[in-house]
Parts: C-alpha cells; structure tokens; sequence
C-alpha cells in the first residue's frame, strides 16, 4: 500500500541532486573521464565509502526521533507502569529507578547505548528482556517481507516485460489496467478476499497459526502462504507497471531497433538488450517496495496473528509497554535504512551517473 | 504536434474520470447529507435481526448487532473524508513551508531540515503512523494528524525539488535585479509554478490516505467504537467471517471503490499537468519537471 509514496519519491531526490549540485556534477564528471583513482570524486570508492560514513549518524538521527516521538506520551512511562495505583512519591520512586529523572540528553545516550548493544531494557508489562521480545518477533516479520519480495518478483517481472512488450496492443493494456486496479486494493481488504476464498470456502489454506522455521520448514511457508498472497498481488501490481514502462521505452529505443535491423533473434533482443536497461529500475522499485511491504506486514500480522514486529508493536502501544515501543520501532528503522543502503549502493553500482550526483 | 497528443488525449479520456469524480461527489454529498438520507441510526442495535444479507428493509444487510450496513457507511463516509481533508491539511500545512523554506535558503538551513526529512522518510511508512498514534491517543483526529506528520516531509521533498527547480529560471533573477522583494518573488513567481508536482502528489496522497485511515481503524487506532468507520466496520465484518465472509464486501468494496477513484483522477491530472508542464518549461531551461 505504501509503494505508490515511494515510486513518487524517487523522482525529487533526482531532481534534487541535478539541480542542487551542478557544478558538482560536472566536475566528478571531468574527473571520470581522466581516468579515477582511489578516493576520487567520482570514483566507485569514494561513492561506498561516503554512503557508509553517512549511515551510522542516520541510525542516530532516526533513534533520536523515536526516542522523542516515544517522550511525548501523555501521562508518561512511570503512570503507565503503576497503572490506577500512582501515587506522588510511587511515580517519583519508578521514575528514579527507571533514570526518568536524569536529563534527557543523559537518557537517550544511555538507551541508544543499550540499544547498539543488544539492550533495550525490560518490558513494563512482562519484565523480560526486550531484546529477547525482538529475537523472537524479527523472523516472523522478515520471513514474510522476503517471501513477499521474491513472489512479486517471480509474477511481476515476466509479466511486465509481457506488458511492456505490447505496450500498444490490447493485452499489454489490459494488463496495465489490472495492475491500476491492484494499486487500489487495500492489502488489508485483499487479506480478507483471500482468507475468505481459501481459507473459509476452498478450505486450502490455514487462516491462522504460525510454526516456527526452525521447527518445520514446510508447515512455516504453509501458514506463511496466505498472509504473503496480498502483498504479492499489490507489490506485483506496483512493479509489473515500473517495469512495463521501463520495458516499453527500451523496446522503442535506437539500439533495440538495430539489433532488430542486424537479425538478431528477438528473445536475445529482449532479454540481452532492452532487459538489461531495464534492471536498474528493477532494482529501484523491488528495494523501495521492500521498505513498503515491511510496513505493510503490520496490518497482516494483526489480520493473520502471527507473532511478528507489527503485532508486538500494536500490543505494546496499547499497554504503554515504552520500552518495547521503542526497541520495535528502533529495529523496523534499522531494516528500512539497511535495505535503503543496499539500494543506494548497488544503484551506484550499476549507474555512474548516481554515483558522481553524490561525490 | 505536442497540442494534437493532448487533444487526442483529451478525447480519449474523459469516460474513466467522469466517473470516478461523479462517483466521489455522490459519496461526499451523501456523506454531508447524512443525517437527512441515512435510513436508520447508524448505532441503533437490533439483536433480532442481527447478520442479515441484503433485504428490501436493509439494502445492504444488518452487521453482528444488527446494526444497518447502509446507515453506517454513509456515517462512517464523514469520518472517512473529513479524517482525509484534515490529514492533507496538515501535511501542506506543515510540508509546504518547510520545503519552500529548505529550497529557498539551501545551504545551512537546507541541507538540516532535509535531513530531518529524510529520517522520517526512512520510517516504514503504516509503522511510523501507528507509533505517532500511539504517541497522540487513539481517534480520528489524532490518527489522522498522525498520517498527516507522516506525510509532510515527502510534500517537503518534492516542495524543495521544485523550489530550487524554479529558481534556476531567467525570469526569477530578473524579478530579483528588478528589485522584487524576496517573499514577494517567492510567492507570487515560484511558488505557483514550482507547486505544480505537489498538486499532482497530492492526489495520489490522498488515495494513499484512505487507505492508511481504513488501517488505523482497522487496527482499533481511529474512531473508536460504536463511532461508524470504514476501516472499523471492517474489521467488524472479520470476526463474523467464518459465519458471514460476505459481510467483508460493503466496507472492503467502498474503501477500494474510493481509492480506485481518487488515483484514476490523479492519473489523469499528472497526464495534464506534466504535459503542459514540458511544453513550458523543458524549452526554456533545462527543468526536469517531477
């Protein structure tokens, strides 16, 4: 559901960059025609090596966020904890244990500190390790996302390239209106189609229940099915347009036209040719979709109830469980910036152009 | 040539979008008209009657406490747009200056409310949402405020894209040599032109809202019960669904309906815009319009 914020959003950083460093730009361009060194602007080096450097003070950046975002619940952490039973001198005592009453500053370094190193305090509600909370939840959720990732990849990718094949023609239309019609489902009311479809009438697929990978491989990508079914029909519908697009312009272009004239076979002009133009935006959209589906598996979770980040999270917003609010968020930004990184870097990768915006 | 494409665009369109704005405004009016055309109090329970399919006396069915389907979708309609029009109010609100401010003065000041931006960006966007929710307090305005922060920083982005766009223009520096005051120009020169890209964002925002809404309410964060809302109505129709699955399609059908309405205008108006856009600008300088 998210993944048409995120199409959007590639456009302005681009924008951005052209227009914002010029002068820039040229320059790392010179530089990459006299050939580049270690270091250079321009140079691949320099692109990884400033993408890293950037990346911690981000985790600092967003954990500053939650951290502030998490401060300014009502009523706050030590009444949430104490319940009908605050007293004055009792909310004064838990604040003093919990360090509430150091300076703000003094607390968020001491709960980023705890944080990095694998210790995000202890729940309010149960008194375990938070940290143990997460190691339990985080399969859950990153199973789901990369089943969804790799179903919507193996539907969305030969048929966008089916559909940027016959742009012009009838079925590469209906194919694009399908797909505008998948962008509009909510995944939450396409979970409960599916649920009712499979699960309830056909009597396929489990609606709920959740088996451990490590326990039985088989009944976890059983149960693991149905939850994954809608956000491979939205992320198929998001991707399968980028690419039919991308597919679409390649096929049109000039050096598609000559291999044709040259008698090369059209399966290699497809697949060697235009194909290859069109993995970078491939790339784009299945790591932008990924950041999206990661939010999406929230609701998922609540619908299918398996025991992922999302259901933990919406559990501990309704017990004011603080500690657990934060780790879960903490750990879900961590992912996205994770992801965002390994988009970033291989997008430089395979595009010199993204690279020298940067340098 | 380019005014023959947007002719025949013109031509070919217009059966979609006509559709999809008369089915909006028939859904907001009715929404508006509410207490006047709703057949029967939306929270009026009838255990009687409850879980009933489609009847002459309730067009859509009864819900678990018997409660008409009809009545409370019209209801949950006001919720539905007002929740939407207060979420995109307070991302322009908040975004627009805050892009205008960041493009205008993009060296120091910039480059830190960019970053700012970009760390909220990072947030997933539903999980972002729910945790300011859960900052505020469950409801609709909370929610929908939340929404609301969530999605300034990419109105601000897109803001500050065409801001610095804009400003490379000929006729920006020579408003400026003429002596035009900056927020003068600011205003009434580049703003107009540079918000162009928002605008079109912005339908697709507010598609994207609906359904970001009918989550929260689906997750017990929006109006709280027995308040109608789609997204709640929903999840109504979920517990019931081993008896009556089909319970599941008047909110799920109407939500989807909505968002499919709100993207097919917002494809045509990025069609129109961006060509027009082109024909003005591309010749000029090299713009590349969003």
């Amino acid at each position: 559901m998210t993944g048409v914020r995120e199409v959007g959003d590639t456009a302005p950083t681009e924008t951005t960059r052209d227009t914002a460093e010029p002068t820039a730009a040229r320059g790392g361009e010179k530089t990459a025609r006299g050939g580049r060194g270690w270091l250079e602007k321009g140079s691949l080096s320099r692109f990884v090596l400033t993408r890293l450097l950037l990346f911690p003070p981000t985790v600092v950046g967003a954990g500053l966020f939650t951290f502030l975002l998490v401060k300014i619940i009502p009523g706050g952490p030590a009444y949430a904890k104490l319940g009908e039973e605050a007293t004055p001198e009792a909310i004064a005592r838990i604040e003093r244990q919990l360090g509430l009453d150091r300076p703000l500053p003094e607390q968020f370094l001491a709960w980023l500190g705890g944080a990095l190193t694998g210790d995000f305090g202890e729940s309010f509600q149960t008194g375990t390790a938070v940290s143990g909370t997460i190691a339990a939840a985080l399969p859950v959720t990153l199973e789901l996302v990369v089943i969804a990732i790799i179903g919507t990849v193996l539907v969305a990718i030969p048929l966008g390239v089916y559909a940027g094949k016959r742009a012009h023609l009838p079925s590469g239309r209906w194919i694009r209106s399908a797909s505008g019609l998948g962008l509009a489902v909510p995944d939450f009311f396409a979970a409960l189609v599916l649920i009712t479809i499979f699960s309830v009438w056909l009597n396929l697929l489990p609606r709920l229940g959740y088996t451990p990978l490590t326990e039985d491989p088989v009944a976890n990508v059983y149960h693991l099915i149905l939850p994954a079914l809608p956000l491979i029909l939205g992320g198929s519908a998001i991707v399968m347009r980028q690419v039919g697009a991308a597919m679409a312009d390649a096929m049109s272009s000039d050096y598609v036209r000559t291999a044709r004239a040259m008698g090369i076979s059209e399966r290699t002009v497809t697949w060697r040719y235009a194909f290859r133009a069109v993995l970078p935006t491939i790339l784009n959209v299945v790591g932008l979709l990924a950041l999206g589906q990661l939010g999406a598996t929230l609701i998922l979770e609540e619908i299918f109830v398996l025991p992922g980040l999302g259901r933990t999270l919406v559990n501990a917003i309704g017990q004011l469980d603080y500690p657990v609010v934060l780790g879960v968020v903490l750990v879900y930004v961590c992912i996205a910036l994770v992801v965002n990184l390994i988009v970033d870097l291989l997008a430089g990768l395979v595009n010199p152009a993204i690279r020298r915006g940067t340098s | 040539m380019n005014g023959q494409s947007a002719g025949r665009r013109r031509r070919a369109a217009p059966w979609g979008l006509w559709i999809a704005v008369t089915v909006l405004v028939l859904l907001l009016a009715s929404a508006l008209l509410a207490p006047w055309i709703a057949p029967y109090d939306p929270l009026a329970q009838n255990l009687q009657n409850k879980v009933q399919g489609p009847t002459s006396e309730h067009l859509l069915g009864t819900d678990r406490f018997g409660r008409d389907v009809l009545s409370r979708l019209i209801w949950g309609g006001r919720n539905a747009f007002g929740g939407v029009a207060i979420c995109i109010a307070v991302a322009v609100t908040l975004g627009v200056p805050w892009g205008t401010v960041a493009g205008f003065w993009p060296r120091y000041l910039g480059t830190v409310l960019m970053r700012v931006s970009d760390i909220m960006i990072a947030f997933p966007l539903l999980v972002l949402a729910v945790a300011i929710t859960g900052a505020l307090g469950s409801g609709l305005v909370t929610s929908m405020v939340a929404v609301g922060l969530v999605l300034a920083p990419n109105i601000a982005q897109l803001t500050r894209a065409g801001v610095l766009a804009v400003r490379e223009n000929d006729f920006v520096e020579s408003a400026r040599l003429s002596g035009v005051w900056e927020p003068i120009l600011l205003v009434r020169h580049v703003l107009p032109i540079a918000l162009r890209p928002v605008v079109i964002q912005l339908t697709i925002f507010t598609g994207l809202t609906f359904v970001v809404q009918g989550a929260l309410a689906f997750l017990g964060l929006g109006p709280q019960r027995p308040t109608p809302s789609w997204g709640g109505d929903l999840n109504d129709a979920y517990s019931q669904i081993l008896a009556a699955p089909l319970q599941i399609l008047p909110p799920g059908l109407l939500l989807g309906g909505v968002v499919l309405c709100v993207y097919r205008i917002g494809d045509t108006l990025r069609d129109r815009m961006s060509s027009n856009l082109a024909r003005t600008e591309r010749t000029e300088n090299d713009v590349v319009v969003v």
